[in-house]
């Protein structure tokens, strides 16, 4: 799992609010700087990065849920929610076929047609499910979550 | 209904951390025994590591905000947090190959000659190779969680922060 990035500047003896607004910037801005390269689908690495910030974010934001307007706490956790379903379905997939694909490097079989079918039947879905979450993350750029959640987290907090 | 923690904006993060974790602890640990006792209650062992996730991300933030010994109690829930997660990808993959065995084998009911139809001992290895791997990480869990209990885990994670645990005894009025 990647590794949390240092929160810069994190006095935990300062208020909560102060603090969260450093934690929740830091963690959102680790997530967004991986969203390029999940995008483009060249490494699954950018992905599962991506997902590891987007649950470190999900989970501020439920631990600390009291803290916020109830409202404006709604429409962005619903945001952060559904990027993180879209990341996720895709990223199960990944780990599936990465396990399989050892597993099928391990095989002292002569006939591993089985297995390959399997992989190659889960790379197909797993195309199409990636086009789905490239599509939500496209529909969320649309309606500018990244400039909506600074904002939430400068005047909610 | 989703868990809403006693949070206070008027104390500090390091002061809210301390209230937080030992809720979040509980919340992990109360699973702990149809866990232990159920081998295969997958559901519940997911749902266990779904309490463990958050536990270990509000640890995280708190590092900044504790000496070593909670960096230690921080590496041991890590730990079990990812053995689980091994564990449940197991428990999702298990289902899938079997689904998958079912189907090559139906297939191989249909081909008429023997040369045409797909072995299946590969997949069945896996599938063995699976299902002794989650027996061995799910004993490995049990050993962790029933250890936590017996080394006090708790208190030595609320030590760590700083704080003591009021006995009954002394709440009640006594010395």
């Amino acid at each position: 799992m990647a590794k949390a990035k240092k929160i810069s500047y994190l006095n935990p003896a300062q208020p909560l609010g102060i603090c969260l607004q450093k934690i929740l910037r830091t963690r959102f801005n680790e997530m967004t700087a991986s969203e390029e390269g999940t995008v483009r689908g060249e490494d699954i690495e950018f992905l599962h990065d991506m997902r590891v910030s987007s649950r470190r974010v999900q989970a501020v934001l439920k631990i600390f849920r009291a803290a916020f307007p109830k409202k404006l706490y709604k429409n962005e956790y619903e945001q952060v929610r559904l990027l993180i379903r879209s990341l996720g379905v895709v990223r199960d997939y990944d780990v599936f076929i990465d396990k399989m694909e050892k597993l099928r490097a391990g095989s002292t079989g002569n006939d591993n047609r089985a297995i390959d079918m399997l992989i190659i039947r889960k790379k197909v879905e797993r195309e199409a499910k990636r086009k789905i979450m490239v599509k939500t993350i496209n529909e969320l750029n649309r309606l500018g979550y990244k400039e909506n959640f600074m904002r939430f987290i400068t005047t909610a907090i | 209904m989703a868990r809403i923690y006693p949070v206070n904006k008027k104390l500090s993060l390091k002061e809210n951390i301390q209230i937080i974790l030992p809720v979040m602890y509980d919340d992990l640990m109360i699973l702990k025994s149809h866990v232990v006792s159920k081998p295969m209650a997958k559901n519940t062992l997911h749902r266990m590591r779904i309490a463990g996730k958050p536990l270990r991300y509000a640890m995280e933030i708190g590092e900044t905000a504790f000496g070593a010994e909670f960096t230690s109690c921080l590496e041991d829930i890590k730990n079990t947090v990812e053995l689980m997660g091994e564990i449940h990808d197991a428990d999702v993959m298990i289902p899938e190959l079997n689904s998958h065995l079912r189907q090559i084998r139906m297939f191989n009911q249909r081909v008429p000659l023997f040369k045409e139809k797909i072995t299946t001992k590969p997949l069945r290895d896996i599938i063995n190779g699976l299902k002794g791997k989650r027996k061995e990480m799910y004993e490995l869990l049990c050993t962790r969680l029933s250890e936590w209990e017996r080394m006090k885990f708790k208190e030595k994670l609320m030590k760590s922060m700083g704080l003591t645990r009021v006995s009954k005894f002394e709440t009640a009025g006594g010395i």
